[in-house]
């Protein structure tokens, strides 16, 4: 495990609880990051992050007002460069379909709590030394969520797949769809405001697939 | 800015983009070798932060377990509401995040197990509350009595039990 110093690398930790938000500021600074913002709830982080501009987030999955998969929705969904960001899922949603709805929201990374110094810091670590090249497509705008190639796979959202999946880009390969970052945040805010966040429960699906 | 374009036959119509983001991290970190990588581990230095915060850690667990309490006592008389269902599971899913970090892994499990229920069982008026209330008597009691050790017997059959309740409550709906 390569050992990294992180003195100059700025973070943004999206947690409500504010337990956590200490655990996490005391992780992250004992493992040698010394610029550290932290935010309460989604809507502060997402304050947070546009002036800051971090390089790396940390994002709790269950927040009030605005949660971790709708944060991560309107970042990556924003201008470039800060779309880019690498973003740390830290959640106790550790089923396996929760891992996947996280990844399919366009993080680069997963923490399941209860969370471990060397947890935090080996995704950390991978974001910086295995950056991973952004996929774009109709539906997704994210980290390539290819760790390996599969030539067996058949799944619907295989790229290059159904003709009705294109995602259209002219012969010279410039992009011709209307650009993600002209979605208006402050709408998408202002409606999670208005509304009571509910907590992330309904679909079922058998302990026997439960990755706990 | 590099993009990268899918090798496919010209004028074909690609379904997607690869981008390679601009900004190269490792311009931010430094790799630390040698004499410098033997002086500072961040893993165990990190370790040692989390254990020098550790004398607040009781004190943490039992405010979080005073927040289930408390949504608990706010309930109204009857079925379980949407809302009731909603308050609880955020406490009790906050205790399953923290409670192993903060040394009480079975609490944390209990608190698991019930955001299970609460997540298999839809509407929330099927709940049974005897269930719920077996759970948070669990939590309470394991943090009362300091059940930190991952290897207390009692502890862990109850664990056990209340999932078996919970698994045996789902599979018959």
């Amino acid at each position: 495990m390569p050992k990294l110093e992180f003195t100059g690398l700025r973070v943004l930790v999206a947690e409500d609880n504010p337990h956590m938000r200490k655990l996490l500021f005391t992780l992250l600074s004992g493992l040698g990051l010394r610029s550290i913002a932290m935010a309460e709830d989604g809507i502060d982080a997402y304050e947070a992050f546009k002036r800051q501009a971090p390089d790396i987030m940390l994002v709790d999955w269950q927040m009030p007002i605005m949660n971790g998969a709708e944060l991560t929705r309107l970042i990556r969904n924003g201008p470039e460069p800060s779309c880019f960001v690498p973003i740390i899922a830290v959640t106790a949603f550790s089923e396996k379909r929760h891992v996947l709805a996280a990844r399919d929201c366009g993080v680069t990374e997963i923490l399941c709590k209860p969370v471990s110094a060397k947890g935090i810091y080996l995704r950390i670590v991978n974001c910086i030394l295995n950056q991973r090249n952004f996929v774009r497509t109709r539906g997704f705008f994210g980290p390539d969520r290819r760790r390996f190639q599969n030539p067996h796979y058949t799944g619907a959202e295989r790229r290059g797949g159904k003709s009705d999946d294109k995602y259209d880009l002219d012969p010279s390969d410039e992009v011709t769809q209307a650009a993600p970052s002209e979605r208006k945040a402050d709408s998408v805010i202002s409606s999670m405001v208005a509304r009571t966040a509910g907590a992330d429960s309904g679909s079922s699906s058998s302990r026997k697939g439960n990755a706990e | 800015m590099t993009r990268e374009t899918p090798k496919e036959p010209a004028k074909e119509r690609k379904d997607y983009e690869v981008v390679k983001p601009p900004q190269d991290l490792r311009s931010k970190v430094k790799i630390l070798e040698g004499k410098d990588a033997a002086r500072f581990d961040p893993v165990q230095a990190a370790e040692a932060a989390l254990q020098r915060l550790s004398g607040e850690f009781d004190a943490w667990m039992g405010l979080e377990v005073g927040t289930l309490l408390d949504a608990w006592a706010a309930l109204p008389e009857g079925p379980l509401t949407e809302e009731g269902k909603t308050t609880l599971f955020r406490a009790a899913h906050d205790i399953k995040g923290q409670a192993g970090t903060l040394g009480y892994p079975l609490a944390g499990a209990v608190a698991g197990n019930l955001c299970y229920l609460f997540e298999h069982v839809s509407p929330a008026a099927d709940i049974p509350r005897v269930l719920v209330e077996q759970h948070i008597d669990a939590v309470r009691a394991m943090v009362a009595e300091g059940a930190k050790d991952a290897d207390n017997e009692v502890a862990k059959a109850l664990v056990t039990r209340l999932a078996d309740v919970t698994d045996d409550f789902i599979s018959r709906r």
